[in-house]
């Protein structure tokens, strides 16, 4: 089963992801609320996954998944962030991201979370 | 009206943002209302600030139940207001925070086409009473199951107006910086080209030294060489084995002759002539007088020099300024064939007249000049060479010499080969 952590400093929505993965083919292995605990976390476990917010505390997403991408040129980060952090999305998905989900992650039908599953699995793949 | 529009965008995605964050089984939105103020005395007050072209805020507000039951998805939640370390308590200020950032970040973004330069601040969660500056706000009531929620928007018109003032001055003073950019990189060249210009006087007042000094014991030389001549002629008729001293004699001769044309070119270079009268002035004389001093940097570059001038071609002109245009063109000809590579390597100088004008050519085995800097080659301050080789000056300076001769430099665009033409008027006589 595939490992990931959620990075987040809402636990709203570490919560709400970690009961959209709750029962998948995905296991939530670590959690953390800032860009610091990413990298501590990613080297600790070594997820194959890293689903991280942008706009956190004492080290931003972006600046995170550029060390654990230096750390670890084969990982695995998708972004979830809010529409307002547009240029921050697009920097980082040239800079290595594998995929970008808006807030807040919403698997309410099928098809949603058919497209949301479908876009971790990609990540990874 | 785009306040309204504005206050709109942020109520209609707050009623679909809310259920997806925290589920609320029927979610009825009332009509946006405005307000001269704003104050309330209820619990709970999320509000995020946004300033930029656009300055305001974005302001969710409830009872304490409602937040808690809201957040907690629990009915049964207890409903006095915990201590602040109480887990529910982090949990509906984190919950509300992280809902109001992610509406706001939408409805900034919804309206970038309006205020494409507006920042959100971080969410705030104030607990108890808040009023806000006496400005209008535009207020929408949402019902929950778990109670009544309602939304602010407020946008600070007279603070977007100065806002937006203050980019126009921002924007015009950097138009102004810009222009002044320019001028200054205008004077930087020109200060430039004054100090080269500067350096040529000093050299051509070096050259008018050197040459006068030069021409007094060349004068000496040239009358010893002479006598020579005459006594050695004389000596032949009786002593035949003199004769091989007549050879390099002549070839002395014929050299100190070609060092009085190059002191006489270099003198009258070195002279300013702008003032002087239009006078008739013999053509091939003016481009003999270039080539005593150019022909030869002309041949060391491997380049074949072509002359076909007639004697008799006169214009009204100053001969020192014909000299000087021909020498500028002479010089680009020769620099701009030593940077390429080609087998043959030629400049021709040309002259025909006809009935109005007299034309030179002068022509060289370039592929000639490209559409895009005829343009400019021939305004000031132009150039293709390198820094520090070329002032930009010397075509336009030809163009303003051929002008004050009434007639005009330009480029034969038909020409496969580069090619300059310099058209004087007819003297008449």
């Amino acid at each position: 089963m595939p490992k990931l952590i959620i990075v987040d400093d809402s636990r709203t929505i570490r919560k709400l992801l970690k009961k959209i993965i709750e029962g998948s083919d995905f296991e939530v292995v670590g959690e953390g609320s800032d860009g610091n605990e990413a990298i501590a976390l990613f080297k600790e476990l070594g997820p194959d996954l890293v689903l991280s917010d942008l706009t956190m505390p004492n080290k931003s997403g972006q600046d995170a998944m550029k060390e654990i991408l230096d750390y670890d040129p084969n990982a695995r980060v998708i972004i979830i962030s809010s529409l307002s952090d547009k240029n921050i999305i697009d920097n980082c998905l040239k800079l290595g991201a594998k995929g970008y989900i808006e807030k807040p992650p919403v698997v309410e039908t099928d098809e949603e979370r058919e497209a949301f599953f479908t876009q971790l699995r990609s990540a990874i793949s | 009206m785009i306040t309204d529009k504005f206050a709109e965008k942020f109520f209609d995605l707050f009623v679909a943002t809310l259920p997806k964050m925290f589920p609320c089984k029927t979610l009825v939105r009332s009509s946006p209302q405005k307000n001269n103020r704003f104050e309330t005395q209820n619990s709970i007050h999320a509000v995020v600030p946004f300033f930029g072209q656009a300055h305001g805020a974005y302001l969710v507000e409830m009872s304490w139940d409602t937040a808690a039951r809201l957040i907690s998805q629990d009915p049964e939640v207890e409903l006095e207001l915990p201590a602040l370390d109480d887990e529910l308590r982090e949990d509906v200020v984190d919950g509300l925070a992280e809902l109001i950032n992610i509406v706001a970040g939408k409805a900034v973004a919804s309206v970038s086409d309006v205020f494409s330069n507006t920042i959100l601040l971080a969410p705030q969660i104030h607990i108890g009473y808040t009023r806000l500056p006496a400005v209008p706000v535009i207020s929408c009531q949402v019902d929950t199951p778990h109670g009544v929620l309602h939304c602010h928007f407020y946008m600070d018109n007279m603070k977007t107006t100065l806002s937006s003032a203050y980019d126009t001055v921002v924007k015009s003073l950097e138009d102004e910086c810009r222009k002044l950019e320019q001028a200054n990189a205008v004077l930087h060249d020109t200060q430039k080209t004054m100090l080269s210009q500067e350096k040529l006087v000093a050299l051509g007042q070096m050259a008018a030294g050197v040459g006068h000094e030069i021409n007094n014991p060349l004068a000496v030389i040239s009358g010893q060489s002479k006598r020579m001549k005459k006594i050695i002629g004389n000596e032949l008729s009786e002593e035949k084995d003199n004769h091989e001293l007549a050879l390099p004699l002549e070839t002395i001769n014929r050299n100190i002759a070609r060092i009085v044309k190059i002191i006489q070119g270099l003198r009258s270079f070195s002279r300013d002539s702008a003032g002087d009268p239009l006078v008739a002035t013999n053509i091939k004389e003016c481009l003999d007088d270039t080539l005593g001093f150019s022909a030869g940097f002309i041949k060391e570059a491997g380049i074949d020099l072509k002359v076909k001038v007639a004697d008799d071609l006169i214009v009204n002109g100053r001969a020192v300024q014909i000299s000087q245009v021909l020498l500028n063109l002479l010089n680009n000809a020769r620099d701009a064939l030593s940077e390429i590579e080609a087998d043959e390597k030629w400049i021709k100088v040309e002259a025909v007249q006809n009935e109005q004008s007299i034309t030179i050519h002068v022509i060289d085995s370039g592929k000639g000049i490209p559409k895009d800097i005829q343009v400019s080659i021939l305004n000031p301050f132009f150039t293709t060479k390198e820094q520090g080789k070329g002032t930009g000056l010397g075509l336009s300076i030809s163009a303003d010499i051929l002008k004050s001769h009434g007639g005009s430099l330009s480029i034969d665009e038909a020409s496969p080969n580069t090619c300059f033409v310099l058209k004087f008027p007819r003297m008449s006589l």
